[in-house]
């Protein structure tokens, strides 16, 4: 039986519209999904490239995520599809977040390496002037010798020679002693005044004038001097409590407590939380026991909480080691420190120790103590 | 014998094989239990730095409570990618925890650097202050003693 051509023209036809409709559904497939399209996008731009360079692994999830919603829509299972964008562009932030924090710590590890070549210059420059200024007093003590030697023998030629010159050194030192007590009982006397001026009654008063008395009339240079120190120290605490009837620090108060830590030794940075204290060299080594030089600088350092009574006082230490022998040896280092301040008369309510916490502590090994007067923030503005 | 026996199972177990592989293939990892998810949810709201990701910890708790009623209603695909969304809010909640944490230590850092910068300038000028009083102090050992009179030649 066979066909006619019209038939068979109208077959051709069919079949070729058919092949067309299929051929224009291969051509645009399943294609990306509209739920996808711009996370694709977003992908594959210039804003997610820190993204692929540090967070691969969240990257390749966000793609796994986006393969799985397309799989979804092509499915016809919207909910799915949706579900799964939405992770993706989740997994997307969380990458871009990641750099971000890759990028914060590289900046901070920049940063730390340029803080060490900073101090170690300043270590440096500051040895260097040491030096200079105790040759420049040798060279004076020098001077002043030879001049003497020279009286001496000239006074010889005279008089039958005299140990003229061993005398003259020990009064030299002497007179050193002497100066450097004034000074001190000078710097008491102000700090006194000052506590005064604040309206310290004579129970917080007296003891510091007491100790100043005696140190001025204390004869022996080096008795002298130590006496001296202990009016200064004295002065300082009378201060401090002429400071607590304040309700608290007065607006200049941060600056006060930097430059009275700069005058003991210290160093002071303003942090956030407050004004820290830096104290160096507390411990040796990875001990956690307070070395028997430091016990001074403790005594400062009490000094400076009394005279600041302001507020909570946060001792914070951190341990060259890292991990948790490092955070175990920043706690017991604190707690020490907190002792000793309590056993040099601060009160106990006001002091807590703490390890610093290894977010700000960083990679860098780094031995530190320092004592955080949180009363003392500097305030926007200042 | 027991070629005649093997033979069967293995048979069973091929196919068995063939017909988990491509379900296996194209599944998805689990996402971790609810139990799991909320042990992360409080680990993270007692990390430093949460704050910063209050809004990824708050789409966690959605997306959590949607998985509880997901399962009530026997929903356990909706459930599971419920679980899944709670899981990447998670990841972006930690890994924004992580960042502001970061920043605080730059900005740390930014206060030490300061603080250095002021340190190392203050020491050289005070060396600075240093070599030029040196450099007026008269050294002894380069000032001799007048030669007595005749004796210069």
């Amino acid at each position: 039986m066979s066909r006619s051509p019209i038939h068979h023209a109208h077959l051709r036809r069919s079949l070729l519209g058919l092949v067309t409709a299929l051929a224009l559904a291969t051509a645009c497939g399943p294609g990306t999904p509209r739920s996808t399209e711009g996370l694709r996008a977003r992908l594959a731009s210039d804003e997610t490239a820190p993204a692929r360079e540090r967070a691969p692994e969240l990257i390749a999830r966000v793609e796994q995520t986006l393969d799985e919603a397309e799989a979804a829509e092509a499915r016809g299972d919207e909910a799915a599809a949706s579900d799964h964008a939405t992770r993706a562009r989740l997994l997307l932030e969380a990458a871009m977040a990641e750099a971000a924090r890759a990028r914060n710590e590289a900046e901070r590890a920049d940063m730390e390496r340029e803080i060490a070549t900073l101090l170690e210059r300043a270590r440096r420059d500051e040895a260097a002037r040491a030096e200079i200024a105790s040759a420049l007093t040798q060279r004076a003590a020098a001077a002043t010798a030879r001049e003497e030697a020279l009286r001496a023998l000239r006074q010889a030629e005279q008089d039958e020679g005299r140990p003229a010159r061993r005398r003259r050194v020990s009064m030299e030192e002497a007179a050193d002693l002497r100066r450097a007590a004034a000074a001190l009982r000078a710097r008491a006397r102000l700090t006194l005044a000052a506590a005064r001026a604040l309206g310290g009654d004579d129970e917080a008063l007296g003891p510091a004038s007491e100790a100043l008395d005696a140190a001025e009339a204390e004869r022996d240079p080096a008795e002298g001097l130590a006496a001296s120190d202990r009016a200064h120290h004295a002065a300082l605490r009378a201060l401090g409590a002429a400071r607590a009837s304040a309700e608290g620090p007065s607006a200049d108060a941060p600056a006060a407590l930097a430059e009275a830590a700069t005058e003991q030794g210290f160093t002071a940075l303003a942090l956030p939380e407050g004004t820290a204290v830096e104290a160096e060299g507390l411990f040796r080594g990875a001990s956690t026991t307070l070395a028997g030089a430091s016990r001074a600088r403790v005594e400062r350092l009490a000094t400076l909480v009394q005279a600041h009574p302001h507020g909570p006082v946060q001792v914070q230490a951190q341990a060259a080691q890292m991990g948790s022998a490092g955070d175990r040896v920043a706690e017991r280092r604190a707690e020490a420190v907190r002792v000793a301040l309590i056993a040099a008369g601060v009160d106990p309510d006001r002091i807590t120790a703490q390890p610093i916490p290894s977010a700000l502590r960083g990679d860098t090994a780094m031995e530190r103590v320092r004592a955080v007067f949180v009363a003392y923030a500097r305030r926007a503005g200042d | 014998m027991s070629r005649r026996v093997d033979l069967p199972v293995r048979v069973v177990v091929f196919s068995l094989l063939l017909a988990l592989l491509p379900a296996g293939a194209l599944a998805q990892d689990a996402p971790p239990s609810a139990d799991d998810l909320r042990a992360r949810l409080t680990r993270i709201e007692q990390e430093r730095g949460h704050e910063a990701a209050e809004s990824a910890l708050d789409h966690a708790r959605r997306a959590l409570r949607a998985s509880a009623r997901a399962e009530s209603t026997g929903d356990v695909g909706a459930a599971s990618r419920a679980r899944s969304i709670a899981d990447a809010a998670l990841v972006l909640a930690d890994r924004l925890a992580a960042r502001e944490r970061a920043q605080r230590a730059v900005a740390e850092a930014r206060e030490r650097k300061a603080a250095a910068h002021r340190r190392a300038a203050a020491a050289r000028e005070a060396l600075q202050a240093a070599l030029a009083q040196r450099e007026e102090a008269p050294d002894p050992r380069e000032s001799r003693p007048d030669a007595p009179e005749g004796d210069e030649e």
